[in-house]
C-alpha cells in the first residue's frame, strides 16, 4: 500500500490561514456587536424594538396623522422633482469628471504601458497609481465633507467628491483593461514608424474604449445610489432634502423622497442597461 | 452546410457599419449629458467657497501634521476596531440572505431551468431592491426605527450587499458549464449529488474571491455608516470636521486609507490563490 | 451481448442521424466506430449510453432493455462515459474527481463526506496508479494537462466499474503521440479488466492499430464491420467515397 501514496500531499497554504483569520473575526465582531448590546440598558432583541420598529413604519406611511402625507400631494411632487432633477444632473456631472481623469491617467499607470520606459516613466507610473489608491480608498462621503468647504454650496461639491472618488475607481479598472490587452498592433505600429505616443493612440485607444464605456455605465449606477448620500452633508438634491425631512420628523416627506430615490436608481439601472448595448 | 460562411460574412458586412453607428451615437449621448450637467452648476455664485482656497490650503497643510496624540491614536485603534466588526458582521448576515436568495433566482434548483417558477421571479426582485438602497441609507433608517444599537449598522451593510452578492452567486451558478454535470449524472449521481460535487465545487473559488473583494468594499462601507452616530471611523472623522480640527481629520482617515490598503492587499493576494 | 441494437434509427428534425441499424457486441470485445463527422458515430454511442431514446427499434446491454431503465445507480452500473472533453469537475482535486464514479453507488451523506475526508481511497488510489497519475493526486483537475485530464476519466470510470464503457472521441483534442499513450491505455485497461469498450474516432489508422474490431459508419448507416486484421484500405476509402452505399 505504501506504493499508492502520492508525493504531493493537501499542504496548509495561506487561503487556509486566511480563512482560519476571517472565521475567527467573524466570531470575534459577533461577539462585540451583541455583547455591546448587553450593557445597554434596554436589550436589542426585545419588544420595545420591534414596537419602536413598527411605530416608525407607521410613521413612514403617514397613519394617525391629521395631515395629508406629503407624497400624497401633487405640490410636493412637483416641489421635490426639481431636487432629483439635481440629483440626476449631480451624477451625470460625478461620473463625466471622474472619466476625463481617468481618461487623461489610465494609460500612464498600465505596467505593460510604462514598464521600461525608464526613470521618469517610473517616477510618473508611481504618482499616478499612488494617486488612484489615494482617491479610492477614501469613500465619497468624506470626500463630500471636505469639498464642503471648498466649493459654494449646489451641485458642484457633491458631483466633485463622487468624481474624486470615481476617478480612482474607474482608472484603476481602465489600467487593468489594458494590462491585460494584446499589445501587438502597438508593437506593430511602432515597427511601421509611427511614435510612441501616436502608437498607443491607434492601437490602445480602440480596443480599451467599448470596455473603458461599459465601465462607466456600470459605475453611473454606483454614483446614483450614493449622490443621495453626498447630499446629506454637500447642500444638494434629494439628500438634503432626507436629512431635512429626518431631522424635522417629516417622515412622510421621507417616504417620498425614497419613492424619487427608487425611480431615479431603477430609471439609471435601465438608462445604463441600454447604452451598455450601444457601447457593445 | 456549405451555405454557413457565406451567411457569415453577410452578417459581418451588415453587422460592421452599425456598430461604428451605435459607438458614434453613444459619444454624442455622453457629450450631451456632460454639457447638460454643467448647465446645472450655479456658475454664477462662483466655483469656490467665499473662504475656500483658505480652508484648501489649511487642510493641505494639515495632510503633512497628521495629530498623533495618544488621545487620539487609542480613538483611532478603537474606532478601526470596530469599522472592521460591522464589516465582517454586516458581511455574514449579507452571506446568510444573498447565498439562498441567489440559489433560487438562479433556477438551477429547477430541472427545467426555472422559467416560470414564480419563486425564482420574487427573489430576483427581492434581490433587485435590496440593492437599489444604498447602505446608509438603510442606516438612517434603522437607527430612526431600532436606536442606535450596533445592530442597526450590521443590519443596514447586510441588506444591500445580500443583494449584491445573491444576484452574482445567481450568475455564478448559471455559468457551471453542463459536461461535467452530465459526466457525473452518467456515473449515476442523483441531482443533490451533482449539485454538491459538480455546480459548488466550480462556483466555490469564484464565489470566495467574490466575497472577499466585497469585504474590502464592506469596510469602506462600514466607515461610512458609522456618520449616523454608530462610532466608527466615519462619525470620528465627521466630528473632527465639524471641530475644523483638520488634522485630527487626517489621522483618521490616513488610518482608513491604511486599513484599506492591507485589506486590499489580503484580498487580492487571496483572489490571486483562488482563481486560476 | 454486451451491447445489441436491433433496427434503431433516430431521427433529428429533418435529418435521419442512426438509419436501421443493427449491431452485436460480445463482452470483452473492443469495438470502434469509424467514419467522417456528422457520420452518426456520436447519436450511436449515445443510443448505447440511454442518453437518447430511439425512435424505432431497441437497444438492450446484457440482456437490460434501455428503454425501462432512467438514469440512476442501475444504468450507471451497466454503462460509463469517456468524453472528448474529459469533463472533470476543475476545481476538485483529481483524486474527488475519480471518486465521483462511486457517487451512484453512495448515499448523499456519505458524498457530502467525502468532499470534507475523501472516502475508499485506496480504490482511487489503484485506479490512478493503473492510469500512471498517482502522483498527480492532490492536484487540483484543471492543473493536469490534456493527455493526463483523460487518463482521470478513464481512472473515474475504473471507479465507476461498469459492464460496458464508451468512449466518444476519446482523443480528438490530444497530440498524435499523447493520442497514442491514452488510445493504448484505454484499450489495455478494459482488455485487462474484461470490460466492454465502444468507442468512436474519426482517425481511422490510429483506430486500426487498437481495436479488436471496426465498424465504419456512413450517413447513418453501417458500412462495413470487420476485424482488424481484416479491414482493407477499400472499406477505409468506401467512407469518404463520394456517393454513399446506404441502403
Amino acid at each position: 500500500m505504501s506504493m499508492l501514496r502520492p508525493t504531493e500531499s493537501p499542504r496548509i497554504g495561506f487561503v487556509h490561514v486566511s480563512i482560519v483569520a476571517a472565521l475567527v473575526m467573524l466570531v470575534s465582531s459577533w461577539v462585540f456587536v451583541l455583547g455591546w448590546d448587553r450593557q445597554q440598558s434596554f436589550s436589542f432583541f426585545s419588544t420595545e424594538t420591534a414596537g419602536r420598529a413598527w411605530g416608525f413604519i407607521q410613521d413612514l406611511a403617514g397613519v394617525g396623522r391629521t395631515s395629508e402625507p406629503a407624497y400624497a400631494q401633487l405640490s410636493e411632487w412637483s416641489r421635490t422633482a426639481r431636487l432629483a432633477y439635481d440629483t440626476l444632473a449631480m451624477s451625470v456631472l460625478a461620473i463625466m469628471l471622474a472619466a476625463m481623469g481617468a481618461l487623461i491617467t489610465f494609460m500612464l499607470g498600465a505596467r505593460n504601458v510604462m514598464g521600461g520606459g525608464g526613470l521618469p516613466a517610473g517616477v510618473t507610473f508611481g504618482l499616478v497609481r499612488a494617486s488612484w489608491a489615494f482617491a479610492r480608498a477614501v469613500p465619497e462621503l468624506v470626500w463630500a465633507l471636505l469639498a464642503v468647504f471648498v466649493f459654494s454650496p449646489g451641485i458642484l461639491p457633491g458631483a466633485i467628491a463622487l468624481a474624486i472618488h470615481n476617478y480612482g475607481v474607474l482608472s484603476k479598472l481602465a489600467a487593468e483593461v489594458v494590462e491585460g490587452m494584446d499589445m501587438r498592433p502597438v508593437e506593430a505600429l511602432r515597427s511601421s514608424g509611427a511614435g510612441r505616443g501616436k502608437a498607443l493612440v491607434y492601437g490602445v485607444l480602440p480596443q480599451a474604449l467599448p470596455r473603458f464605456m461599459t465601465y462607466l455605465l456600470y459605475r453611473w449606477e454606483v454614483v446614483i445610489r450614493t449622490t443621495i448620500v453626498v447630499g446629506f452633508v454637500a447642500a444638494g438634491g434629494l439628500g438634503m432634502e432626507f436629512r431635512l425631512a429626518m431631522s424635522n420628523f417629516h417622515y412622510t416627506t421621507v417616504s417620498l423622497v425614497l419613492m424619487w430615490y427608487l425611480i431615479l436608481v431603477l430609471g439609471v439601472d435601465a438608462a445604463s442597461a441600454g447604452l451598455r448595448r450601444l457601447a457593445r | 452546410m456549405r451555405s454557413k460562411p457565406v451567411e457569415m460574412t453577410v452578417l459581418r458586412r451588415v453587422g460592421e457599419p452599425r456598430l461604428f453607428e451605435s459607438r458614434r451615437v453613444l459619444t454624442l449621448i455622453l457629450t450631451a449629458a456632460l454639457a447638460w450637467s454643467l448647465l446645472n452648476v450655479g456658475w454664477r455664485d462662483g466655483v469656490l467657497h467665499a473662504g475656500g482656497l483658505a480652508a484648501l490650503r489649511e487642510m493641505g497643510g494639515a495632510l503633512l501634521t497628521p495629530d498623533l496624540s495618544g488621545e487620539v491614536l487609542a480613538k483611532l485603534v478603537g474606532s478601526v476596531w470596530r469599522t472592521l466588526a460591522y464589516a465582517f458582521a454586516g458581511l455574514s448576515l449579507a452571506l446568510v440572505i444573498g447565498f439562498p436568495l441567489g440559489l433560487i433566482a438562479s433556477g438551477v434548483l429547477r430541472s427545467d431551468g426555472g422559467g416560470r417558477d414564480p419563486f425564482r421571479w420574487a427573489a430576483r426582485l427581492l434581490l433587485a431592491h435590496l440593492r437599489a438602497v444604498h447602505e446608509l441609507v438603510w442606516a438612517w433608517l434603522f437607527v430612526a426605527a431600532i436606536g442606535l444599537f450596533p445592530m442597526a449598522a450590521v443590519l443596514a451593510l447586510a441588506l444591500p450587499y445580500s443583494g449584491i452578492l445573491g444576484r452574482v452567486f445567481a450568475e455564478l451558478f448559471q455559468d457551471v458549464p453542463e459536461g461535467p454535470l452530465r459526466a457525473l449524472r452518467s456515473a449515476g449521481a442523483s441531482e443533490t449529488q451533482v449539485f454538491w460535487h459538480g455546480r459548488v465545487p466550480f462556483v466555490l473559488s469564484d464565489a470566495l474571491s467574490y466575497t472577499f473583494y466585497r469585504l474590502e468594499c464592506g469596510i469602506r462601507s462600514a466607515t461610512v455608516l458609522s456618520f449616523v452616530g454608530l462610532g466608527g471611523l466615519g462619525f470620528h472623522i465627521q466630528v473632527a470636521l465639524a471641530d475644523l480640527a483638520y488634522s485630527r481629520a487626517w489621522t483618521f482617515i490616513l488610518g482608513l486609507i491604511a486599513m484599506i490598503v492591507l485589506v486590499e492587499a489580503w484580498s487580492s493576494a487571496i483572489r490571486r490563490r483562488v482563481t486560476l | 451481448m454486451a451491447v445489441l441494437l436491433e433496427g434503431v434509427s433516430r431521427r433529428y428534425g429533418e435529418t435521419l442521424a442512426v438509419n436501421n441499424v443493427s449491431l452485436a457486441v460480445p463482452s470483452g470485445q473492443s469495438v470502434v466506430l469509424v467514419g467522417p463527422s456528422g457520420a452518426g458515430k456520436t447519436t450511436l454511442l449515445r443510443l448505447m449510453a440511454g442518453a437518447v431514446k430511439p425512435d424505432s427499434g431497441g437497444v438492450s446491454l446484457h440482456g437490460q432493455d434501455l428503454a425501462g431503465l432512467s438514469p440512476g445507480r442501475e444504468l450507471a452500473g451497466l454503462v460509463g462515459i469517456v468524453a472528448q472533453q474529459y469533463d472533470l469537475v476543475a476545481n476538485l482535486s483529481v483524486l474527488q474527481n475519480v471518486l465521483a464514479g462511486r457517487l451512484g453507488s453512495w448515499g448523499l451523506w456519505r458524498s457530502l463526506m467525502s468532499l470534507v475526508a475523501p472516502r475508499e481511497k485506496p480504490l482511487a488510489m489503484q485506479a490512478l496508479t493503473r492510469v500512471g497519475i498517482a502522483e498527480r493526486a492532490y492536484r487540483r483537475a484543471s492543473q493536469l494537462s490534456g493527455g493526463e485530464q483523460q487518463r482521470v476519466a478513464i481512472a473515474r470510470v475504473l471507479v465507476q466499474d461498469p459492464e460496458v464503457v464508451l468512449a466518444d472521441e476519446p482523443v480528438a483534442s490530444l497530440d498524435p503521440a499523447r493520442a497514442e499513450d491514452v488510445l493504448g491505455l484505454l484499450t489495455g485497461v478494459a482488455r485487462e479488466s474484461g470490460k466492454t469498450l465502444v468507442a468512436s474516432m474519426h482517425a481511422v489508422e490510429l483506430a486500426a492499430k487498437h481495436f479488436d474490431r471496426l465498424v465504419g459508419v456512413r450517413d447513418g448507416c453501417v458500412q462495413f464491420d470487420s476485424t482488424q486484421d481484416e479491414v482493407t484500405p477499400e472499406m477505409l476509402d468506401s467512407l469518404y467515397e463520394l456517393e454513399g452505399l446506404c441502403a
